[in-house]
């Protein structure tokens, strides 16, 4: 009997990961279309790695990549590259590893599920991650290693559980080596990993019945060497990132409200003590991290208008009642007289679902899907357990209990339906402009004409960091790209303003005849605007005949939001 | 039973004598003009004041006063608890969306009066909520209440679900209700989270709460249902109006339980905190209110009336660009000076500037249509901030 039900498990599991690999994978190239800008980068610096050893700066191997002058983290980098070894450079290898650590999560969140509850309750979590909209929309996109970090958050917590149930060294070892790479896939592991290593540290110590030297000395090389690689990584980018998104700083909203608020008292003494970094940081703070709980937030109908914003729910509505009762019953199972170490693992559970909304909170636009991201599997998880609960605390007064769980059966079947209906039919229809499609129109173009033309050129009117898209989509052999690029720093930000073929202005007009050699054959990319001040030149310069004025004056996509032209001519 | 009648009596008393103080005496002044919306109401309501009095929101403070003392006394009537009572005066008397309400003059307020009448004359009948689900109709033109199809439910969902966000509610406020609301601040006090949770849980654990339960929860099922039939045009204070009342009265549960169940450090404690949030977010109205959002309210076209008259011109041409303006000109035509032309774009440039007898008032945009650049003017009307939206022409023989 025991074998069967063991089976069933199995059988189900099996079942619910071969479903939401599936469903992770299926159109993995096209849904969401792309790739966008920061898909491209990390696309081209994992191939300039894969064949050189390099990145696109030429650096070899580096701790942190520079790309656009964001600074990307190496290890989604790394792990792309070995694909692109194997399978070549294309916007399925750069997607990979996320969508990789998007199922694999499917198998870390029931072990931990199991573990902590029960099989029916680790079983019912992944039932929801594996069709979680949420989830899914992060599998899929490679613009920075998000899930893959999570994925290493969500592992390091599961080999933790391990240690506690089994007392075994290896478990914390590789929790600390997880948790480690975390920080050097995705900034929010930077947050999250630390704050849940020293809770781990404090658990196992206060729950160990003699001090271990081993469990002292070990962890903190791994951490002091990580912690190193993190500080030479530091001094380069992260204070320039969190300049750059954080809520902190003298021209963000938080302080010019500051100045505001004591304009209209005159910065008399009243107005500062009350009117103060700390009391305008406070409120924010407080209400960027509770609205990560929130209904607005989780069930997500706002239109972002980001690539990396999920533009799907967190947790499906019928859902949502489960997930705040679960978490509930989770802080009343603290207060229960069960055992010390099924308290600890349950205080775990939450300490992760509580302090994963960090990285977003100080961030401006907060709640991001994509910056609490360390939530996925354990919303997933309180859900189950407050499902769980609340039926079998409703057990004997409910009557007809069957007929509500069928209900709600249906709902989230209906939930989910009108969820994968969305994702693959309307989502790349509705939101598709959205990937850089102008962008990869050009590198079509650039991709089937390459040997016809001498010169390319299009502006970053039409796209801030036009260099990448040409480089990824021809695989432009990265030496090739060092010896011709001509480039600038500004601000932080590399500007690459031309390379072989290649030509990147700030915006086309009369000034770009100059740079433009004399029997070259051009093709010139511009969007409306630019386009009205080039062609009467081409025109009077009778560069272009009057019917094929009437050729190139229609958008080489079928979109009136982002027209693209494509004017071709011989000087 | 007598002792604690007196001592509701008692406490309805002081809960007046402080809402006077706070209302018509501490903020009677803010906000320090009229919003376009309240000339409109006032329109509507054939009232009728003057540019320097604020006596016309008297009415939404009594309003409110009302609704204070009739819900305090419904907790009791419900639960029988004095201190549930107490706190509800207090909380209602300081939760920002209330207090916001009954600062400006506006027709909601009317709906939920009526209603928390009906609900304390009604609260012992089993239909009560059909009787004040039918005061939709008797408001349905005032309000403009309209029956949604499906689109307009799916459509208005996402609202609700903002609406009823940790972050809406107790931080940040409604984006689309900048106007009224206290800055920095949400539709409650940034404490009142703590209660609201614990509210919840004593209205589900505790049957002594069961009947007020039912009240709370009916109510905001009709407050659902309130903001589905308004109009999507409306602000969200407004839509809102009937939720936000039964979640007072959840906090004001959370409060009681709190107050209640703990040691005095700890009610020395929430008193405190209390108390801090109070005069941090009333500081925030009572300083930065209307300047905030000193457009809404009118600041450059009560200053812009008040400087004309100074000035003692007799004649101004306003454009259609500038209709706010003329909007306050007609209204307060009492304490208003001089006459006023309105003409079109067209004429600008021959009536603003080539045989002008009268001033010309004219927008940023419009100064260009007369050749004219916004450095050339000397007098400019301008919001609190110091944006400039109103340019004064000199009549032909001033220039």
């Amino acid at each position: 009997m025991n074998k069967i039900k063991i089976n069933k498990y199995l059988v189900l599991l099996t079942v619910i990961f071969i479903v939401g690999t599936f469903f992770r994978f299926y159109k993995l190239g096209s849904i969401p279309p792309g790739p966008e800008w920061d898909e491209a980068s990390v696309g081209y610096n994992a191939f300039s790695i894969a064949q050189t050893g390099k990145d696109e700066w030429e650096t070899r191997f580096p701790l942190i990549f520079q790309a656009f002058g964001d600074y990307k983290n190496p290890l989604y980098i790394y792990l792309t590259a070995i694909f692109i070894k194997f399978f070549g450079l294309n916007i399925i290898t750069i997607r990979l590893t996320n969508v990789l650590a998007g199922s694999l999560f499917i198998l870390v969140i029931y072990l931990i599920g199991s573990k902590i509850f029960n099989k029916k309750i680790g079983l019912l979590a992944i039932l929801f991650l594996a069709l979680s909209p949420y989830g899914f929309f992060f599998s899929r996109i490679s613009g920075d290693g998000i899930m893959l970090s999570s994925f290493l958050v969500a592992t390091g917590v599961l080999m933790e559980i391990n240690y506690l149930k089994s007392q075994r060294f290896l478990f914390f070892l590789l929790s600390i080596v997880f948790l480690m790479l975390s920080m050097f896939s995705y900034n929010l592991g930077r947050i999250v990993s630390p704050i849940l290593l020293s809770i781990f540290f404090l658990i196992n110590i206060l729950n160990s019945q003699k001090l271990n030297k081993k469990l002292f000395l070990i962890p903190l090389l791994i951490i002091l060497l990580a912690f190193y690689l993190i500080f030479k990584q530091s001094s380069l980018s992260l204070s320039s990132r969190m300049q750059y998104v954080g809520i902190f700083g003298a021209n963000k909203g938080l302080a010019l409200e500051i100045d505001e608020f004591r304009g209209h008292d005159k910065n008399n003494l009243k107005s500062r003590l009350l009117h103060n970094k700390l009391t305008f940081t406070g409120i924010t703070l407080l209400g960027n991290y509770l609205s990560h709980f929130s209904t607005d937030f989780l069930l997500n109908y706002k239109d972002h208008g980001n690539v990396s914003e999920s533009h799907t729910p967190l947790l499906f509505m019928i859902l949502l009642p489960f997930y705040y009762t679960g978490i509930l019953f989770g802080f009343k199972e603290l207060f229960k007289k069960s055992p010390k170490e099924k308290r600890s693992q349950i205080f775990i559970l939450l300490f992760v679902l509580l302090i994963a909304p960090l990285p977003s909170t100080i961030t401006e636009g907060a709640p991001s899907s994509k910056r609490s991201l360390a939530m996925h599997g354990f919303i997933e998880l309180f859900t189950a357990f407050g499902l769980v609960t609340t039926f079998s605390l409703l057990k004997h007064k409910l009557k007809s209990n069957k007929l509500i769980v069928f209900i709600i059966g249906v709902l989230f079947a209906i939930n989910v339906g009108t969820f994968l209906y969305f994702f693959y039919w309307i989502y790349p229809k509705q939101y598709g402009y959205m990937y850089a499609v102008r962008e990869n129109k050009i590198c079509e173009v650039i991709k089937a004409k390459y040997q016809q033309y001498d010169q390319f050129i299009f502006s970053r009117r039409i796209d801030g960091v036009p260099y990448i898209f040409p480089l990824f989509c021809l695989q432009f052999p990265p030496e090739k790209y060092w010896q011709t690029r001509q480039s600038r720093f500004v601000d932080g930000w590399h500007y690459i303003d031309a390379f072989d073929k290649f030509q990147f202005v700030d915006v086309v007009d009369e000034k770009i005849f100059d740079k433009l050699a004399p029997n070259n054959k051009i093709a010139l990319f511009t969007n409306e605007e630019e386009k009205k001040t080039i062609l009467p030149l081409l025109i009077e310069k009778k560069l272009i005949s009057p019917d094929q004025q009437l050729i190139m004056t229609k958008s080489l996509i079928n979109n009136p939001k982002l027209p693209l032209y494509l004017f071709t001519f011989r000087l | 039973m007598k002792k604690n009648i007196y001592r509701l009596i008692g406490a309805l008393l002081i809960g007046i004598v402080i809402n006077f103080l706070i209302k018509f005496v501490i903020f009677n002044s803010v906000p320090n003009s009229v919003s376009s919306e309240e000339i409109k109401n006032m329109q509507l309501l054939g009232l009728k004041t003057s540019l320097y009095s604020l006596s016309f929101r008297w009415l939404p403070k009594l309003l409110t006063i009302l609704i204070i003392l009739l819900s305090s006394l419904l907790t009791y009537v419900k639960t029988r608890k004095i201190l549930l009572s107490i706190i509800t005066l207090i909380i209602l008397s300081f939760s920002p969306w209330l207090f916001i309400l009954g600062q400006t003059l506006n027709l909601h307020l009317f709906l939920l009066t009526i209603i928390v009448l009906l609900l304390i004359s009604l609260c012992h009948k089993k239909y009560w909520i059909f009787i004040i689900s039918f005061i939709f109709i008797l408001f349905k033109q005032w309000l403009d209440l309209k029956l949604p199809n499906l689109q307009q439910i799916i459509d208005t969902w996402p609202l609700v679900v903002r609406l009823l966000d940790f972050k809406t509610l107790f931080f940040t406020g409604d984006s689309a209700s900048q106007y009224l609301k206290i800055p920095k601040t949400g539709y409650f006090l940034f404490f009142d989270l703590i209660p609201l949770f614990v509210g919840i849980y004593v209205l589900l654990k505790n049957q002594n709460n069961r009947s007020l339960g039912k009240i709370i929860s009916g109510l905001f099922i009709i407050g659902l249902c309130f903001l589905f039939i308004s109009q999507s045009s409306s602000l969200n204070i407004y839509r809102g109006i009937i939720i936000f009342y039964s979640v007072s009265l959840v906090i004001a549960v959370g409060y009681e339980y709190l107050l209640h169940n703990t040691s005095y450090l700890l009610k020395a404690l929430i008193a405190l905190i209390f108390v801090l949030n109070v005069f941090f977010t009333y500081e925030l109205f009572y300083y930065h209110f209307d300047k905030k959002n000193s457009f809404e309210w009118g600041y450059a076209e009560t200053n812009a009336i008040n400087q004309l008259n100074q000035k003692q011109i007799k004649c101004i041409n306003i454009t259609q660009e500038s209709g706010k303006l003329k909007q306050y000109v007609d209204f307060f035509n009492n304490d208003v000076n001089f006459k006023t032309n309105m003409i079109s774009n067209s004429k600008l440039d021959d009536i603003c500037y080539a045989k002008n007898n009268c001033y010309c008032l004219l927008r940023e945009q419009e100064l260009g249509l007369i050749g004219l650049q916004k450095e050339d003017i000397e007098t400019i009307f301008s919001h609190y901030e110091g944006l400039p939206i109103y340019f004064l022409i000199p009549k032909n023989n001033e220039n």
